[in-house]
């Protein structure tokens, strides 16, 4: 039947993805990995005007670099795709390999990172200085809690040394992304995005909680993401589109502009 | 081009199309309540009906079939509620095959009394209780001898053949996808977190009419079970059987589905959509 209410129009919202995982994937579930050939096609299916893409080696083996450059090459002809590297604090401490790595990444053309914090968790300490170096720039940067898939989880203990980190960085954008693997979500996750005001979650394993977080912390706190392919995109599509309980312009900074607004701010 | 497709990122919802949301849950649950009471459940409900173009959905009960829990109570509340907005809810019966079988046998016989002829189950939550077991295998009886549904969150592979086969004349749902392709009278919801295009290839191995559109509502969103199904790349034909045709049918053959959907099920029809050319 017709819906009561026109909800938005999904080509009006500018979509911008910020969770795809290019490469192959082995696994039974995922057949069909995405290439940077493929993507576009998904992207267009679902009526996604961009999407920020991650290499999914980069995610979980040594060296990333391998991962991050394999990237670059697959998508350098594809302006609708920006690159993400995953990237962790140099073995060397100091602000000096933190800060070559950030314009390493900057100067390849890569706007955003993707912090790996199940290999490297938020200890304040160890990520110190490579969190001032992205500071210096802005950088947004997302907060990987999964493991191979986007299914994650927090502990106590991550969501207190994400606190002290998002505090000492205000300046620095902080996503969490892939927080859910199951049903619920940590309970300290809208009280810490509240206390802070750089903290934003990505919607990727969110179907209901990520409207709660707009609604009581603000549309400018949360990044819409499909995690695809390890899910599908029509899934997130249609819960954002429809979303009747906020208005158009709080469904357009989700759906991309708060986005594009963050990549737009580094510097 | 598909006319659903387009009408759906239009933001109209599904005009003129049957849609039925196999998969919702109501009342109490150990994380959440979906709603605070029978008022709100109505109210609500309607409302989120509305917004996404929902003509109905099947209410799989509440919490209150999880383990311990005294499930007559969350039959009481589907009753409430139902009786609140019968053209709009179809109730699924709930129960704990861990209860002693007399007491199972007399909720189905209160409940069928009250009109019920769906049963949904999750033995899986409860002390994983298997899906073949005796208290169980009563169950199926009841419902093939009174012409019931039934639904359950999952079947072991075995479990389904060995139930399918016994009573061919009851048809099955799983609640998340499951094995299907062995049997005429199992079919799937297909709500879950799936990857990309594991519909696509679901559809592509077992025909459309195997797989019916749920959300898992009201803990989740209608339109998470909508998505999937409006932007698989099959016929507008497919997606009505997914979004309300298939469970229409079901629903009818029990004598559940509601009696103002009737007209619209027929008009959804391949036959009435496509009329065949006048010679």
């Amino acid at each position: 039947m017709q819906a009561d209410e026109k909800a938005s129009s999904l080509k009006e919202l500018r979509l911008f993805d910020s969770c795809v995982t290019l490469g192959r994937i082995v696994h039974s579930r995922y057949p069909e990995s995405l290439t940077a050939a493929s993507i576009l096609g998904t992207l267009d299916r679902y009526c996604i005007a961009e999407a920020l893409v991650h290499e999914h080696h980069a995610r979980l083996l040594h060296p990333r670099d391998d991962g991050n450059r394999r990237l670059l090459e697959s998508i350098k002809n594809s302006p609708r795709l920006h690159p993400v590297w995953v990237i962790e604090p140099p073995g060397e401490p100091g602000t000096d390999p933190a800060r070559a790595l950030v314009e390493e990444m900057l100067e390849a053309g890569v706007s955003a990172a993707r912090l790996p914090m199940r290999a490297a968790p938020p200890l304040p300490w160890m990520w110190e200085d490579l969190c001032s170096a992205l500071e210096e720039h802005r950088v947004p940067c997302f907060l990987d809690f999964g493991g191979v898939s986007t299914w994650g989880a927090l502990t106590d203990a991550d969501v207190n040394g994400l606190r002290e980190l998002a505090l000492a960085h205000p300046e620095l954008p902080l996503i969490l992304s892939n927080i859910v693997g199951g049903l619920g979500i940590h309970y300290a996750v809208l009280p810490l995005i509240r206390r802070t005001g750089n903290v934003h979650i990505d919607t990727t394993g969110v179907l209901e909680y990520w409207r709660e977080a707009a609604q009581e912390a603000g549309p400018e706190r949360v990044i819409f993401a499909t995690g695809a392919p390890f899910t599908d995109p029509g899934i997130y599509v249609s819960n954002v589109q429809y979303a009747r309980e906020l208005d158009e312009e709080a469904k357009r900074l989700i759906s991309g502009d708060n986005l594009r607004r963050l990549l737009e701010g580094v510097r | 081009m598909s006319a659903i497709l387009e009408s759906w990122k239009a933001g109209l919802g599904l005009p003129d199309v049957l849609v039925i949301d196999g998969h919702v849950h109501v009342g109490a649950w150990p994380h959440a309540a979906t709603f605070g009471s029978a008022d709100e459940a109505v109210r609500k409900s309607v409302a989120f009906m509305d917004a996404n173009g929902v003509d109905a959905f099947c209410a799989v009960s509440g919490g209150y079939h999880h383990e311990g829990a005294n499930y007559r109570l969350g039959n009481d509340f589907l009753l409430e509620v139902w009786r609140r907005m019968p053209d709009r809810l179809v109730p699924f019966l709930c129960l704990n095959p861990n209860d002693a079988r007399d007491e199972i046998l007399a909720e189905l016989d209160r409940m069928y009394a009250a009109g019920v002829r769906c049963i949904k189950l999750i033995n899986s939550y409860q002390e994983n209780y298997p899906g073949d077991g005796p208290n169980l295998m009563a169950v199926y009886e009841y419902a093939d001898s009174h012409r019931m549904l039934v639904f359950n969150h999952s079947w072991g592979t075995e479990e389904i053949l060995k139930i399918s086969a016994e009573f061919p004349e009851t048809n099955f749902i799983f609640g998340h996808y499951g094995v299907l392709d062995a049997r005429e009278n199992v079919y799937a919801n297909i709500w879950n977190l799936g990857p990309l295009g594991w519909l696509d290839r679901g559809i592509a191995k077992l025909g459309a009419a195997k797989f019916m559109m749920g959300s898992d509502g009201f803990l989740n969103p209608m339109s998470v079970g909508i998505g999937p199904v409006v932007f698989a790349p099959v016929s507008d034909d497919d997606k009505r059987l997914m979004l309300g045709l298939t469970i229409a049918r079901l629903l009818e053959r029990v004598g559940a589905l509601p009696a103002p959907l009737g007209e619209k099920y027929l008009a959804n029809r391949p036959d009435r959509v496509h009329p065949p050319e006048l010679s």
